[in-house]
């Protein structure tokens, strides 16, 4: 006498010899395979003709192991996926299988447009902070006998440099930026992903100014408490 | 029957378009392929769920566990907003492949 959960374990357990041992995977082609089975002894089937059939129509366990195991999501498609997403890049694009390889392609106006918004925040508060705060905060940093952390030394010594020789970096990027456009192939492949990480770094590090310049003004007002005492 | 290849470029369009229409799982997804294309599409059955994961991945689609109308477990997958984006695109682009194909097709009869 045929024995159709006695047949759905033996089958479970091949599928779990082949390498499918994630539970999800094995709990939906359960499902599934219950399903079919169950359809088929509906029109009239016996549950064993019913069982082979469907068993056979889900597949060999050992080509779908392969399948599931691409399924899965590894540390460079994650870190892929996550560097397309600082660039705004949307995950259909990479994910559409009849896409042509220009696919993921925005106009450049498009791009420099975007970025110069998402880099005008972090610009103005670069220049805010070089002009109003950092001469104050250094004023209160030698009343108070205070020194300022080597970090944002470092980032104030890198914003000196920027703010003495902007002329020739402003100009060193516009010719790169025009060979890039003029010569380069891979550019407009890549354009839109150089920016969008250049952008979140750029304002990442007005972020991390901004905490470094609060860390000093607060160290500064102690020890300026302490020297007025 | 249909090429193979044909067939895999052709599932993720189909998944797209069939979970626009509502929330479904599985099961259902490959019996209405089959009934929409006269049995024609014939997928192995268990090659659904290696897409449908990576789809999920992709942020494509989400899933949840629910229970059928006898109470067995069930995984249901919808639509999420990349999807929907997914699903134009890949219409525009299969409209487009149409439309050549015609074009050259109907130019042979002239």
């Amino acid at each position: 006498m045929f024995d159709l959960d006695q047949a759905i374990a033996n089958w479970r357990q091949q599928m779990l010899s082949a390498g499918i041992k994630t539970p999800v995977p094995l709990e939906e082609l359960e499902s599934h395979l219950r399903e079919d089975v169950e359809e088929r002894m509906c029109s009239g089937v016996t549950a064993q003709q019913a069982f082979e059939t469907s068993a056979r129509q889900i597949g060999q366990a050992k080509m779908l192991q392969p399948e599931f195991s691409r399924a899965g999501e590894t540390i460079y498609e994650w870190m892929k996926r996550h560097c397309y997403a600082l660039a705004r890049i949307p995950n259909y694009q990479l994910a559409t299988n009849m896409n042509t390889s220009n696919s993921n392609l925005e106009p450049g106006w498009a791009t420099y447009l975007k970025n110069a918004a998402l880099f005008l925040p972090a610009f103005f508060f670069w220049i805010g902070s070089l002009i109003f705060i950092v001469p104050k905060l250094k004023q209160i940093c030698a009343v108070s006998d205070s020194h300022l952390s080597t970090a944002l030394l470092l980032v104030l010594n890198v914003t000196d440099f920027v703010r003495v020789n902007w002329i020739w970096i402003t100009i060193a990027l516009a010719v790169a930026l025009v060979l890039l456009e003029w010569r380069s192939h891979w550019w407009p492949r890549y354009r839109r992903l150089v920016f969008g990480i250049s952008a979140y770094l750029m304002n990442f590090m007005a972020l991390i100014l901004l905490a470094l310049l609060a860390v000093a003004a607060v160290m500064a007002a102690a020890n300026l408490l302490d020297h007025t005492k | 029957m249909i090429r193979k290849e044909l067939v895999a470029a052709s599932a993720e369009p189909m998944i797209l378009a069939l979970l626009a229409k509502g929330e479904s799982y599985g099961y259902a997804i490959i019996q209405e392929v089959k009934a929409r294309s006269g049995g024609k599409l014939n997928w192995t059955d268990g090659m659904l769920y290696p897409v449908l994961h990576r789809m999920e991945h992709r942020g494509l689609i989400k899933s949840r566990w629910g229970e059928s109308e006898t109470g067995r477990k069930r995984k249901y997958y919808s639509l999420k907003k990349d999807g929907k984006t997914a699903m134009a695109k890949h219409h525009e682009q299969w409209s487009l492949v149409h439309s050549v194909l015609a074009g050259l097709r109907k130019e042979q009869y002239v």
